[in-house]
């Protein structure tokens, strides 16, 4: 095995093509690497997409030194058969202690893997001797998890090649590329294509080529939809769209032109959902990047609707903000949101159920998103004045027509959810934390809608009851799988968003705090 | 007077009726019933699920709190008749949460919500219930000398969060505290025997790491003789042994007296060759007239001359009070002798074995691997560590317990031989044997089990995992259904239940044994299933009829 390595190794370091950096890229740019399916994570994904998603994970960037994701990741997978890496790749670390314990500066954002190496027995015992799973022990873990990703591309068992195809199954066996790609392999190509042996390169090329037409032919061309998917972007457009919208609303006299772009960014959203349907054979709705572009989008339409209905342009307005939003998040927040499509826990594998009861879940949170965004909308407004006795009513109203229509969906999907436990857990109710807090974010609705017909609340105290009430919402949605994370339902568990929704929470209650003072609400 | 009482019930009829359906006292119980929740989502996530049960959901208070707000619905609706058309949806509405509330408390009271293990091939007909019970009975034959009296059986626990008194007489057996979550805490025991036998308390650290060491040499204690730290291992040995590890010996061998405690290093003076079976190699003790010799390589025990058939030949013997100690066998891998307080350790380094002294609680001596060293903190020769339930309250991580997963009740019974009562603790992680009465008792905390009219034995488990990761895909029971009328096979997966007679069986869990994997199955009857989907039904209807296709009042200030 050795000497296959070295042999390997020899053969390619013979010849080097220096690109414009002076690095050695060998065979790592060409473009057919990009599209080669791989397997990775329980799926079938073309290289491009998975190369992306580890460099990201790893490095927090998915190119390096102007290197594209494929050609890093070969590079990288290229040390397994002796090729020394001329590239710098630093393991992110952006925990202060973490980098105290690695001898870090502070504003270092990222480490030489061999550093790490070199202490793996120190932080294994650092890691042994916390017993308590603090927020240290966590951050040391996210580095060695990236450390061993790291391992896992330099030993080359992360670049997975497609070996046998099992006709009973219709899928194929996977094998690392280290043991499939072999010097004998290498020369019987040579043969077979009578490859001038100057030309280094190109026997590796055709052992990529036929594999990718050995699968296309076997397996079908399914899994470069992602690779489609992934280079189009149609979320990232889709935000400009509706950014454009918003600004045309207030610059335009008419509202052709808004209207156009929010059909635009809509159809865009549809395809980016569909494409995903296609990739993932499921409902666009199962993790929490899923879950909040679909509020987005839910929102919008809701908003549309009751636009249409009711004549009020400050629907469209609060649905293309709050659509706007959402796309932000998903475009930036990467780290709390993982767009990465991966296989789903096996009691959510039921598409009947996860698409009725997740995606009205989802549009009555869309809903009530609405009349958060509404009721902010009429605290800003206070704030500026320009939220008169009139104006108040009429906001009123159409918070509480969102509202209305969030409550009865949600009433809906938390019975959706009871009746699908039923059918496969044999139990309407468990008490498990995410269908309590549905409940929760349900009673808390209905308390206000109670409380309306009181002496209680009156429009005044409305709007602000009505933002504060979301954040139930937000607690339900992000703070079950980020704060709690126990349960069921922990399919979307990920660091990063306990920060974000304490902010958030900060923020939204800070308002209502000057709010109140300002408009001397007595409480 | 009589008047004057039914009046002041009436008139408190008529507040109670009148608080019961008012819109303040809804809004004010809707919103006690989300903070509940709220309380039992964050102590389900810190404390666990049982906690949290306990606690919350399954508590009196909080069936309480559920049984107002149905009252509060049902007078809230009885004022709202007679019919009027405009609050159709309202009636609509509330009369579904009725239904479902009314549904759920037939399921509560009247359904059976369990579990069913399936060991591989073994027929089972037993369903675990959710409550559990503390279980105790005689073992032994010798039943039928003692009076019918004593009766084997089951005690249901107390659903409780806080450690709680029982204090009922079964048979003589005291029944004491009970422990709903516990952790194992050291304690030390008198020791009842009349001869020291020592037991340590021991500190191991090195700047990383630092660990207390129980090690006792008691038949009774809950702790051994030795332990192992990562590579390091760690033995207990009797104080006597140290002498001899003081004194060098060239062979690397001691023999040593259980009894007396006196021990002999050997050398090559003061041993000598014999030969044993087919001309075995075996060594002599000169200065011990017995007629006893040793293997080093094989075994610890004395050789014996014995006859048989007219032959003479060695066989090894325990009667003899001699063991022997080869040195040898503790160089290659860090060893740590510990003696009470004495130390004794082989240090590669120089290739010699060394030995420091310790006293209680006072300095640390240096051991040649990174950088550990070693204190006494107490060595006693009338005591003895045992493990003893202590009630903690549970600490869930990355949902599962890792602190308070124990339940322990503790036992009062008498002890025939020691003329005593004595205590014992019956826990749900195993089964406790103890002789009250002269009869051998078993007792154990364990689920209430329902016997099902039929049987089930699981012929395969199949469990599949997401291509070429260890992350399962799916889980699947290939299960056979045993009873007098319509027998057959099912297969029972993820979304995919086996309906028989009033039961439904879903796949749950599994577990890995010696032949294979066992499957858990989740047992359910619910009779209120249809009164919940009704209700369900009603409360979706009526919601869209109050709030959309009503004509709406305009709201004003």
């Amino acid at each position: 095995m050795i000497q296959i390595k070295l042999l390997l190794g020899l053969l390619l370091s013979l010849f080097s093509i220096k690109n414009s950096f002076s690095l050695s890229t060998y065979f790592c740019e060409d473009p057919i690497l990009r599209e080669l399916p791989i397997q990775a994570l329980g799926r079938t994904k073309p290289l491009l997409v998975h190369a992306s998603e580890v460099n990201k994970f790893i490095f927090d960037t998915s190119s390096l030194q102007k290197l594209d994701a494929t050609t890093v990741f070969c590079l990288l997978s290229l040390q397994a058969f002796g090729i020394p890496l001329e590239l710098k790749p630093l393991i992110k670390v952006d925990h202060l202690w973490v980098k105290e314990l690695l001898g870090m500066k502070r504003d270092e954002t990222g480490i030489n893997p061999s550093v790490i190496e070199e202490k793996l027995l120190d932080l294994r015992m650092e890691l042994a001797k916390r017993k308590v799973n603090d927020s240290e022990k966590k951050e040391l873990n996210k580095v060695l998890g990236r450390y061993q990703s790291y391992q896992e591309i330099s030993t080359g068992v992360s670049w997975t090649v497609p070996k046998n195809f099992i006709a009973e199954k219709n899928e194929y066996e996977w094998s690392p590329l280290i043991s499939e790609l072999t010097e004998s392999k290498i020369i019987e190509l040579k043969q077979k294509y009578q490859i001038d042996s100057n030309d280094r390169s190109a026997p590796f090329l055709k052992y990529f080529t036929e594999w990718k037409i050995d699968y296309d032919q076997k397996a079908g061309t399914d899994y470069r939809v992602e690779y489609w998917y992934f280079r189009m972007h149609p979320f990232r457009y889709a935000l400009v769209l509706s950014l454009i919208a918003l600004l045309s609303i207030f610059i335009f006299k008419t509202s052709a032109v808004g209207i156009v772009f929010t059909a635009a960014s809509l159809g865009l959203q549809i395809v980016g959902f569909v494409l995903r349907i296609i990739i993932s054979e499921r409902a666009p709705i199962t993790n929490m990047y899923e879950t909040v572009i679909f509020s987005g989008f839910g929102c919008l339409i809701v908003a549309l609707i009751l636009w249409k209905m009711k004549k009020e342009n400050f629907f469209w307005i609060a649905g293309l903000t709050y659509n706007i939003l959402t796309l932000m998040m998903a475009n930036f927040a990467n780290e709390m949101l993982n767009p990465s499509i991966g296989p789903l826990v096996p009691v959510l594998r039921d598409n009947f159920w996860l698409s009725t009861h997740v995606t009205t879940v989802i549009l009555s949170y869309a809903a009530l998103a609405l009349s958060w965004i509404l009721a902010n909308m009429a605290i800003i407004k206070s704030f500026k004045k320009t939220l008169d006795k009139r104006e108040e009513q009429r906001l009123t109203n159409l918070i509480y027509a969102a509202m209305k229509v969030g409550v009865v969906l949600l009433s809906g999907g938390v019975i959706l959810g009871g009746v699908w436990a039923d059918y496969s857990w044999g139990r309407f109710w468990g008490w498990d934390p995410k269908e309590t807090w549905s409940l929760i974010v349900l009673l808390v609705y209905i308390a206000i809608l109670h409380g309306k017909y009181t002496n209680w609340i009156n429009p005044m105290r409305f709007i602000p009851l009505v933002a504060l009430a979301f954040l139930s919402v937000m607690m339900a949605w992000f703070g079950v799988n980020y704060i709690l994370a126990a349960g069921l339902h922990s399919y979307g568990f990920s660091e990063g968003g306990a920060i974000f929704l304490l902010s958030f929470f900060v923020a939204q209650i800070s308002v209502l705090v000057v709010h109140t003072w300002k408009s001397k609400i007595r409480i | 007077m009589q008047t004057f009482i039914t009046a002041s019930f009436k008139r408190m009829g008529r507040t109670l009726w009148k608080t019961l359906g008012h819109l303040k006292f809804a809004v004010l119980i809707i919103l006690l019933f989300a903070l509940c929740l709220a309380v039992g989502t964050i102590l389900e996530s810190n404390q666990g699920t049982d906690y949290a049960n306990r606690f919350v959901y399954k508590s009196f208070p909080f069936m309480a709190l559920q049984a107002l707000i149905f009252l509060s619905i049902l007078v809230a609706t009885l004022q709202r008749l007679p019919w009027r058309k405009s609050l159709a949806g309202f009636y609509v509405l509330h009369l579904g949460l009725l239904t479902i509330i009314s549904g759920s408390a037939v399921t509560y009271f009247f359904g059976v919500d369990g579990s069913m293990t399936l060991y591989p091939k073994v027929p089972t007909q037993k369903v675990d219930l959710g409550n559990e019970q503390l279980k105790i009975f005689p073992q032994s034959s010798v039943r039928s000398t003692m009076s019918s009296s004593i009766t084997q059986g089951s005690l249901d626990l107390p659903y409780v969060v806080n450690p709680t008194l029982i204090d009922l007489d079964w048979s003589q057996i005291k029944v004491l505290d009970f422990y709903p979550f516990s952790d194992y805490a050291k304690e030390w025991k008198k020791s009842d025997s009349s001869s020291p036998i020592p037991s340590a308390e021991y500190q191991l650290q090195n700047s990383r790491f630092s660990e207390t060491l129980t090690l006792s040499q008691h038949r009774d204690s809950d702790f051994q003789s030795s332990s192992t730290i990562g590579p390091l291992s760690v033995h207990f040995l009797p104080g006597q042994l140290f002498p001899c590890f003081t004194k060098s010996s060239s062979l690397g061998l001691l023999v040593w007296n259980l009894q007396t405690g006196e021990c002999i290093a050997l050398d090559t003076k003061n041993t000598s060759e014999i030969s044993g079976n087919e001309g075995k190699k075996l060594m002599t003790i000169r200065s011990l007239a017995l007629p006893m010799a040793f293997s080093p390589s094989e075994s610890p025990l004395p050789w014996v001359q014995s006859k048989k058939e007219n032959k003479i030949f060695w066989t090894t013997t325990e009667e003899l009070p001699w063991r022997l100690f080869n040195k040898k066998l503790f160089e290659s891998s860090p060893q740590l002798l510990l003696f009470g307080e004495g130390i004794s350790y082989y240090n590669k380094n120089n290739s010699q074995w060394e030995t420091q002294q310790l006293k209680t609680n006072s300095s640390w001596a240096e051991l040649p691997w990174m950088g550990f060293k070693v204190k006494l903190n107490k060595l006693v020769f009338d005591q003895y560590p045992v493990n003893v339930p202590r009630p903690v309250k549970p600490v869930q991580e990355n949902g599962a317990l890792i602190s308070g997963a124990l339940r322990a009740i503790k036992l009062e019974y008498f002890d025939l031989e020691a003329g005593s009562r004595k205590e014992i603790w019956a826990t749900n992680q195993s089964a406790v044997k103890f002789a009250h009465n002269g009869i051998l008792w078993e007792a154990t905390i364990a689920k209430e089990q329902k016997v099902l009219p039929f049987e089930l034995r699981l012929s395969k488990f199949k469990m599949d995992n997401d291509p070429g990761t260890n992350n399962p895909a799916s889980y699947e029971s290939f299960v056979a259904l045993r009873e007098e009328e319509n027998p057959g096979k099912h297969h029972v997966y993820m979304n995919h239940p086996l309906k028989h007679q009033q039961y439904t069986f879903y796949q749950a869990s599994f577990f890995q044994t010696e032949d294979g994997y066992g499957s858990v199955l989740s047992v359910n009857y619910d009779p209120g299933r249809f009164w919940k989907y009704l209700g369900s039904l009603l409360l979706v209807l009526g919601s869209f009829w109050h709030f959309v296709l009503r004509k709406r009042i305009v709201w004003k200030a």
